[in-house]
């Protein structure tokens, strides 16, 4: 494919940021960078479906440190110990429970993605968590973004280093201000080495004027197993992205995702699994629930390089329609040059199965919580994919919510 | 011309349109190059109406300002739009071979393995018509009967002339002159192509092809189909043919238009094996084509179905706007890539009306070096109330320096549409090969029957005397590609 070059027209909205780039003493090297990259565009198949106008709706400048007692009213409101949590407010390490933040360069699969380079050179010094040789450690991790007006965007920037044989278990929450228009740009770059797992649950509840941009990016390394479940609950236009490299054989990528969008709110969801090398297996399964004008596109792309034999992906995606004013799309995409692989992608798009919701009626189950039950069901395919019990119930409860939150429904 | 072989066959008429054509028959061809003069050069040439001038014109000035699309899975060198003659007079045989035994032994061989009638071989292969025999006779018993049922079949430039107001109403109906880049510009270069029309509740007493059409005139390299099927009508027509056949011109941008009014049923069916190029990817035909269908009424149908092997690129997506409610529209496909060969195709299926359904099978072949892209759409707008789609993709992979890609985008509006998509890819194993190879099939039948095994759920919806040929075809498209 032919790579799209930055217009003219990117280049103008480029400069909207460089007061922030000013500001933040950040390197002209970077500046250059995102210069060239530019924001994001439509014509950029990977931007496709995103709400790309939002990037230059506002004239966005940095948000100042956090106030620490708004951060721990958001967090009691969460139901998150600040004692066990590593907080980033603002972008910025809040209480840091040991972590320090560390000045470190992206990941290589991130220097052509431009909000990722924009995250970089406003955020040079990243929150690195290191489980060292061996170890597990199970650490949650609250980026909030409180804001002290409209159109202030933080950049938080996360790295997590899982050595060789280590063990993570990650709790990710993005919350930030109700009622207010901010940005919110998160990168979590996380490096498995050999051996190592990472299990990932990351949930999105940002508040409902809210734009999220986030990035996890991995990089998984000889017969290590990283697994991510996504939740995303919450913001006015939000876009979830999940990158994965195999760079060593045997690895093995779960990813799994869950979407749920009501009043206008626009989702993006996507994922790119790139096989690089032989031997390695991925599954991706998502699911999104649309209702009143909510729009949700999922793109996923499963890369084999050349020679990357014994690749073993598979990918599915469903989306339910609630509503007739929301919408949904889908891309399931695969791009593969080697003969000795296993790939597969199923994809669909539908409304709740009527047959079903009168099979639960008929049994005197009210029409709203028959609509409740079968969209929980449809999302706890997903959400199955959490092992810890307490977790994986307190995430089915958040959909409970959400579906009550929806009102009656139609 | 006497060629050594295909490839140099086809480098010494690339070169020809470098160095430009012999005096005596400047008259019927234009200068290289293309502008409003040349537009006006070909309109006068066919003779047409002041409105056709002024709807190639205005399809010209929008060409000027678009740009080539870059979005689809193929690379080429940059073509060069003023070095082609936009209007050459049809060729008469007198630049091709004179007879069979100058045509190169390769093709006369790949002739023989496709099983073509020897009479056929000729035309095939590019000899004066005359020479070989007189199809004079067949087309004129044909016509009659076409007659009869009232069917119009002929050549665009003749149907403007005869039937100007159908043209007039229905050309640029389904792709508008603005449409894309290659649509448009063929919009303005059009030289000829097919116009069928069939009237009200009349069924198409044989199958139309182009094949017909071949010793009338060269149809050449910016074609234009219109073909409508009024209420209650069908037809089925046949695209191209199985054999390789010579064609002087790299660059191919065609234009097909299918218009389905209540009840209608229109079947297109192509064969595509033109030029790939030779073994180092070197020549070969682009072939950038625009196909789309209407299913304008009520209950109508438009069923794609394609084998495409030739080409050395193939960037095409024959569609269906299913307008009209209960429509239907399908689109098999079987494509081939060998050697260097690239093709980005599939489909795009715009759902409208209610209850519309639509059915899309891709299987995609690669080996060698070979690139292949499925890309499809599929749309369900908010009226699309109760609509359906179902789409497989398959791919095959013969070798590991080939790359097989999906990518489909799917698009809805209205929560009781349903849409399903699976795709798989998996590569002919060394075990089927074994299991073939042990029961005395040479390593070429055995990949042949694995591929065809592969494909039937396509060839099935080819007519029957096609389905044979591309069966055959098939197998001589992938020689080579294993042991």
């Amino acid at each position: 494919m032919k790579t799209q070059s930055a217009s003219q027209t990117n280049d103008d909205k480029t400069a909207m940021f460089r007061p922030a780039f000013e500001h933040m003493q950040a390197s002209e090297t970077l500046w250059r960078r995102f210069v060239e990259l530019g924001l994001p565009a439509r014509a950029q198949e990977a931007w496709h479906y995103a709400d790309v106008g939002a990037f230059s709706r506002e004239s966005w400048t940095m948000a100042a440190p956090a106030d620490g007692a708004a951060a721990r009213a958001l967090l009691s409101e969460l139901a998150l110990d600040p004692a066990t949590s590593l907080v980033l407010a603002n972008g910025r390490v809040l209480d840091d429970n040991g972590v320090e933040p560390v000045a470190a360069a992206a990941a290589g699969a991130l220097h052509a993605h431009s909000l990722a380079t924009l995250n970089e050179a406003l955020t040079p010094r990243a929150a690195v968590i290191t489980i060292a040789a061996g170890e597990a450690k199970t650490l949650t991790v609250a980026s909030l973004t409180l804001p002290a007006g409209d159109g202030e965007m933080a950049h938080p920037r996360i790295a997590i280093k899982v050595a060789a044989g280590a063990r993570a278990d990650l709790r990710l929450i993005f919350a930030g201000s109700a009622g207010k228009r901010y940005w919110s740009n998160p990168v979590v770059d996380i490096t498995l080495g050999e051996g190592a797992e990472a299990r990932l649950i990351s949930v999105a509840s940002e508040g409902e004027q809210a734009l999220h941009t986030g990035v996890i990016a991995a990089t998984v390394g000889k017969a290590a197993r990283f697994a991510s479940t996504e939740l995303i609950l919450g913001g006015r236009s939000i876009r979830r992205e999940t990158l994965v490299d195999f760079i060593g054989e045997d690895g093995a990528a779960e990813l799994a995702g869950a979407y749920l969008g009501g009043g206008e709110t626009r989702i993006d969801v996507r994922s790119e699994v790139s096989h690089l090398v032989p031997r390695c297996r991925s599954r991706q399964l998502y699911r999104g629930v649309l209702d009143d004008k909510a729009f949700a596109a999922f793109q996923g792309r499963v890369y084999v390089a050349p020679h990357a034999q014994g690749t073993d992906a598979a990918q599915s995606t469903r989306s339910l329609l609630l509503q007739r004013t929301a919408e949904a799309a889908a891309k399931p995409e695969l791009e593969i040059h080697a003969d000795d692989v296993k790939c597969s992608h199923g994809a669909t798009v539908g409304e709740l199965d009527p047959d079903m919701l009168f099979y639960l009626e008929a049994r005197g189950v009210p029409p709203a919580e028959a609509r409740s039950m079968l969209v929980k069901a449809f999302i706890g395919e997903v959400l199955e994919t959490i092992s810890d019990e307490s977790l994986r119930e307190r995430n089915i409860d958040r959909v409970g919510r959400w579906m009550t939150g929806r009102g009656e429904g139609a | 011309m006497t060629a050594a072989n295909p490839h140099e066959t086809l480098e010494q008429i690339t070169g020809d349109y470098k160095y430009g054509f012999v005096t005596d028959i400047e008259s019927e061809l234009a200068p290289k190059g293309l502008n409003e003069d040349i537009i006006r050069f070909i309109s006068a040439k066919k003779g047409e109406p002041a409105w056709l001038l002024d709807w190639r014109l205005k399809a010209y000035r929008i060409w000027l300002k678009m740009t080539e699309p870059s979005w689809a899975k193929v690379s080429y060198p940059d073509i060069d739009f003023q070095d082609i003659h936009y209007y050459a007079a049809p060729k008469t045989g007198k630049d091709g071979p004179k007879s069979l035994d100058e045509v190169d032994p390769e093709l006369l061989a790949t002739y023989e393995k496709l099983g073509i009638p020897l009479k056929e071989r000729g035309i095939l292969a590019g000899v004066a018509v005359d020479a070989v025999f007189d199809s004079v006779s067949v087309a004129t018993t044909f016509k009659d009967k076409l007659q009869e049922a009232g069917v119009i079949f002929s050549s665009i430039s003749e149907a403007v002339k005869e039937h100007p107001e159908l043209v007039k109403k229905y050309l640029g109906s389904v792709v508008p002159y603005s449409d894309n880049f290659y649509a448009t510009l063929n919009s303005a270069v059009f030289t000829d192509g097919t116009f069928v029309y069939v009237p009200k509740g009349v069924r198409c007493p044989m199958e139309l092809s182009t094949y017909f059409r071949i010793n009338e005139a060269k149809t050449g390299q910016f074609e234009r189909t219109l073909i409508i099927a009024d209420e209650g009508a069908y037809v089925s027509y046949l695209e191209g043919c199985t054999a390789p056949m010579r064609d002087e011109n790299q660059l191919h941008a065609a234009v097909v238009e299918l218009i389905a009014l209540d009840d209608a049923e229109i079947k297109y069916s192509t064969v595509q094996n033109w030029y790939p190029g030779d073994k180092q990817g070197r020549g070969g035909i682009y072939n950038f084509v625009t196909k789309r269908g209407a299913c304008r009424g009520r209950r109508s149908k438009i069923s794609w179905t394609q084998v495409e092997t030739g080409s050395a690129i193939t960037w095409k997506y024959p569609s269906c706007i299913l307008q009209g409610d209960h429509s239907v529209g399908e689109f098999y496909s079987v494509a081939v890539t060998n050697n260097y060969q690239q093709a980005d195709t599939g489909t795009k299926m715009i759902h409208i009306g209610r209850n519309t359904r639509s059915t899309i099978v891709s299987k995609g072949i690669s080996a060698g070096r070979g690139q292949n892209t499925y890309r499809g759409l599929v749309r369900m707008l908010s009226g699309a109330e109760g609509a359906r789609n179902h789409t497989q993709c398959d791919s095959l992979l013969i070798g590991d320096a080939c790359g097989a890609h999906t990518v489909p985008y799917i698009e809805v509006k209205n929560p009781t549409a349903q849409v399903e998509h699976e795709a798989t890819t998996s590569k002919i194993s060394d075990d089927q090969l074994f299991y073939c190879r042990q029961r005395g099939l040479s390593a070429e039948e055995a990949v042949a029957l694995i591929v065809n095994g592969f494909c039937k759920d396509v060839m099935l919806h080819l007519p029957m005397e096609f389905a044979v040929e591309a069966q055959k075809l098939l197998g001589v498209s992938l020689e080579g590609s294993v042991g």
